[in-house]
């Protein structure tokens, strides 16, 4: 039976906090659920992964301050190229990695508003 | 309601998660949430803002073992200076130049009650962050010095007393390579022409390479600057192509005087800029080169 307060599901029926406002404590063994994806960055799935078949053009979702995502990236073989939005800015100079150098890239993003989200690459080859 | 186990209230009436001595699972979309700050860097908040709006010293609070933070922090508009205490330990124990970002965001661990591991990454560039030094092997000389760096000198007779010419002519080349730049200098003469080199930090024919960079950065464009005017910038093609200034001076005694009557010379100098993404615009290398054309009777 699920577990409301004030009418409002907390614990469902499958064991998922749901509509938790905040959280005091500590965790343990407690990660985000990995979600592969095709072409969105949706900041509501916080560990994203994705395999390139062809060349991907990426947009984003559900940004907002403070939220964080982490994709991790094989481009193939091939191996295909990824572009990012405008919205994605990354360190230093601001210019995007050059993706063909690596196979894998581990992306982590930060959004700093609604619309910003700053990013840094760390690319493996294997 | 509030949930409580064992009198301890584990969930409360604004839905809030209280008490939690450990999580097993997994989470979907579940945040940090985002707190303004101001100069307190507190390990109970772990994504904090801060829009700086004059210097801030930071300090911190609720440091623990495991503890992690993250700062978002928009130096911006005037690029204001953070200062953070001796607790912070920054990555290669070097503190970030702040004045080079406008926008900084700071990976925060406690690695103990007292210590914190700071990693600061910085984003929209406005420092100083020049170009690295490449590897001469012309020398570089200032405009101001008494010697040169390139010398020509041209010399051509004939025997036929009408018909005596000279040309003395360099080309500076700019070159992106795979691994960054290199600047070549080619003689250019005509077949005629008698080319000879003498008191030149480096005696050559053809193309030398007279400066190379290996740093990798990516270099997009170059200009010349001549005798202190600055070029425009020019996009440099890909690898192996050339972007160029050539200098030449003449001289022609066909129907004057005679071999020796006439001779030409050009002193200049050559500032050569680079850019690329990863750098300020910067002045690389610098040239003074003389040339000397003398239409001269043998040599």
């Amino acid at each position: 039976m699920a577990i409301n307060i004030a009418g409002t599901t907390v614990i469902d029926n499958s064991r998922v906090l749901q509509n938790i406002t905040g959280a005091n404590g500590v965790y343990n063994n407690f990660h985000p659920a990995s979600t592969a994806i095709t072409t969105v960055i949706n900041f509501s799935t916080p560990f994203m992964t994705l395999t390139m078949s062809g060349n991907v053009t990426f947009t984003e979702s559900n940004k907002s301050a403070g939220r964080t995502a982490i994709l991790i990236l094989d481009t193939n073989t091939t191996p295909f190229a990824p572009t990012f939005s405008a919205n994605i800015k990354w360190p230093a100079g601001g210019t995007a990695p050059t993706w063909g150098d690596y196979r894998y890239w581990e992306i982590s993003f930060v959004c700093w508003d609604a619309t910003i989200v700053r990013a840094v690459a760390a690319g493996f080859s294997a | 309601m509030a949930i409580k186990i064992s009198s301890t209230e584990v969930i409360d009436n604004s839905r809030v998660l209280q008490n939690i001595t450990g999580a097993n699972g997994v989470c979907n979309n579940f945040h940090a949430a985002a707190v303004a700050i101001t100069t307190v860097l507190n390990f109970a908040l772990p994504v904090m803002s801060l829009t700086m709006s004059g210097p801030v010293t930071f300090t911190e609070s609720n440091k623990l073992l495991g503890r992690s933070a993250l700062l978002l922090l928009d130096t911006s508009p005037s690029a204001f200076t953070p200062t953070f205490s001796a607790n912070i330990k920054w990555q290669n124990g070097v503190t970030p130049t702040w004045g080079d970002y406008l926008y900084w965001q700071i990976a925060l661990q406690c690695i103990d009650g007292t210590n914190v591991r700071g990693i600061a990454l910085g984003y929209e560039f406005t420092g100083t962050n020049n170009y690295p030094a490449g590897t001469f092997t012309v020398r570089e000389r200032l405009i101001t010095d008494t010697d040169y760096s390139v010398y020509g000198q041209s010399q051509d007779f004939s025997n036929d007393l009408y018909d005596v010419e000279a040309t003395s002519d360099f080309n500076f080349s700019v070159v992106r390579t795979a691994t960054g730049a290199r600047i070549d200098i080619q003689e250019i003469c005509d077949t005629a022409d008698y080319w000879n080199l003498s008191n030149a930090s480096v005696s050559f024919s053809g193309t030398i390479t007279a400066w190379e960079d290996t740093s990798g950065a990516t270099v997009t464009d170059c200009r010349i600057d001549i005798d202190g005017v600055a070029g425009a910038w020019l996009s440099l093609p890909s690898t192996g192509s050339l972007i160029s200034d050539n200098f030449s001076v003449s001289a022609d005694v066909a129907g004057a005087s005679g071999p020796g009557s006439n001779s030409d010379s050009l002193a200049g100098h050559v500032k050569i800029w680079l850019r690329s993404s990863q750098y300020t615009d910067t002045a690389v290398a610098e040239f003074r080169f003389d040339l000397l054309a003398a239409a001269a009777n043998g040599v």
